[in-house]
């Protein structure tokens, strides 16, 4: 072989490797700069938080998604809320950018943000209480469930239809009015979450069960006496006659309580009530049954969240 | 992370290589070729060039030397693979061997089309081809380097929304170093005229934090260039 083939073979074999092992890395530096920038990468989601809550020991933490295409979801990372409202991480760090390596970043079509009991799960299983659409690669976060809960409005009536008429009148809580009639105008839940009541008595916050719609009773009566001639409404409601927890004795006037309807989750919630509270009724003192107390509407509150894909 | 640097370095190496010897050997053998003609113009062997085209797949002789080789002009238009798919287009004009045009030096210039920005780039690139035109198919690789500049553009909703994450929506840009590899087939529709299928490796250097593997920034190019020999 001459010198100048032997060269010119060389000079091929260094071409041919060089191209194999090129094409074997994909690169990205380690921060996004104009270049890759330019060339439609994206760095992070950012994301900011307003009037969120932060979560008591035990009631989940919060985590991040990503939505891609075909309803893929990815894990974009957990945060916690701090006393003053501020997103942070662990360790109390303020938090704005989240990434993950399993998603290529510019395909998210959405964001969610759940309260996970579990943190190791690959896929959302806590209750929903953000979502958003990326349009223009900004998205706007709000609960999911109807804009339409801002007006949502109606009120209680005061009375305890499961032990008959004219018996501890002041000890129970119904959604309806005084001729039986829903009392309450809410939107359509949605497929993550539902209404729940609560009455909070002696600094005890109780469960007196959730529904779908205000036309149709609750999943529960826990509360209410079990004579079988005085059915319990077909409204939610509750009586405060019997099984008391600790610390109450029933039947209990409900005077001076505070009703609150909220949205729960519809899986994996926790006991505690959620901070999506819709309906809030201070009830006054000295109630003596038959008063139809009006909600106050509070889902001006509701947290709401900005992300962008930067 | 020790094995990718290892791997990179390797690579690098192999880079700068084949760069060094490509140039040494094409000067090395147009010399000798000049050589050889000198001597067949003066022994008076040798004869007139056969250009009438060859039957396809059957491999001939290479002529001494072959005018496929010189000046051709060239128009590119392209897709970057990685990313978004922004298309690319731009001119390249290229130099082969006269003697068998088996080797050649291409300079490009383009420009793409991000969906947040422009890059324009500049690339010198060494071409090896299999050389003379038996066939009307001639595969090649290429290896070369250039500038970069990337200019991002930021709009609309996402320029507006940026400060409320504590970012500054001023549009950046960068001006960088880029090392690129291929190959591709040259397929010659006349004597004078041929298309290329090009693929490109790209890396451009960032001016990222970190060493030199932390700057780069995989790009991949597919594209057609359509080549005019004058």
């Amino acid at each position: 072989m001459s010198r100048f083939n032997l060269v010119r073979l060389v000079g091929r074999t260094a071409f041919a490797i060089t191209l194999l092992l090129f094409a074997a890395c994909n690169q990205t530096p380690t921060e996004i700069t104009p270049l890759p920038r330019a060339l439609g990468e994206v760095g992070a989601v950012h994301f900011t938080a307003t009037s969120l809550a932060p979560l008591p020991e035990g009631q989940g933490t919060y985590v991040l998604w990503g939505l891609g295409e075909r309803r893929a979801t990815n894990k974009l990372g957990l945060f916690y809320v701090n006393e003053a409202g501020a997103v942070v991480d662990g360790s109390g760090v303020p938090l704005s950018a989240f990434t993950t390596e399993d998603v290529t970043m510019r395909t998210l079509q959405g964001i969610l943000v759940t309260i996970e009991a579990n943190t190791d799960g690959d896929t959302p299983a806590g209750m929903q209480i953000l979502s958003g659409t990326f349009i223009e690669r900004v998205a706007t976060l709000t609960v999911p469930i109807s804009a339409s809960v801002l007006s949502a409005t109606g009120g209680l009536r005061v009375f305890t239809p499961t032990d008959g008429e004219d018996t501890n009148e002041n000890a129970g809580v119904w959604m309806m009015d005084s001729a039986g009639e829903p009392s309450l105008v809410l939107p359509d839940t949605s497929a993550a979450l539902n209404y729940e009541t609560f009455i909070e008595v002696d600094g005890m916050n109780l469960n007196l069960g959730r529904f779908e719609v205000a036309s149709t009773k609750d999943d529960t009566c826990r509360f209410c006496a079990n004579f079988e001639e005085f059915d319990q409404p077909g409204r939610p409601g509750d009586d405060l006659l019997l099984n008391a927890p600790d610390g109450l004795s029933f039947p209990r006037d409900v005077s001076g309580s505070i009703v609150r309807i909220s949205l729960e989750g519809r899986f994996n919630d926790f006991v505690q009530q959620s901070q999506l509270v819709i309906l809030e009724a201070v009830l006054p003192e000295g109630l003596v049954g038959g008063e139809i107390i009006g909600f106050v509407n509070v889902a001006e509150s509701f947290p709401l969240g900005r992300a962008a894909l930067y | 992370m020790l094995n990718r640097e290892r791997h990179l370095r390797g690579l690098a190496a192999l880079a700068l290589l084949a760069v060094l010897v490509t140039p040494a050997s094409l000067l090395a053998q147009e010399a000798a070729h000049a050589a050889e003609a000198n001597e067949t113009s003066r022994t008076g062997r040798g004869g007139p060039l056969n250009l009438s085209p060859p039957q396809t797949g059957v491999s001939e002789a290479a002529p001494p030397r072959d005018n496929v080789g010189g000046f051709a002009l060239g128009v590119l238009a392209g897709v970057q693979l990685r990313g978004s798919a922004s298309g690319q287009f731009g001119l390249s004009l290229a130099w082969f061997k006269q003697s068998t045009s088996n080797v050649g030096l291409e300079v490009e210039g383009a420009f793409t089309q991000g969906p947040d920005g422009q890059v324009y780039h500049g690339l010198v690139s060494v071409i090896l081809q299999s050389g003379s035109r038996a066939t009307r198919i001639v595969p090649y690789l290429a290896l070369g380097g250039g500038v970069f500049h990337a200019k991002e553009q930021i709009r609309g909703a996402l320029q507006e929304a940026l400060p409320e994450f504590g970012i500054d929506p001023t549009a950046n840009s960068e001006t960088g170093g880029l090392i690129a590899a291929g190959g591709g087939v040259r397929y010659y529709l006349s004597e004078r005229l041929s298309f290329r299928a090009d693929y490109r490796e790209m890396r451009g250097i960032t001016s990222a934090a970190g060493g030199f593997f932390d700057k780069l920034h995989t790009m991949r190019r597919v594209g057609g260039f359509l080549m005019l020999r004058f």
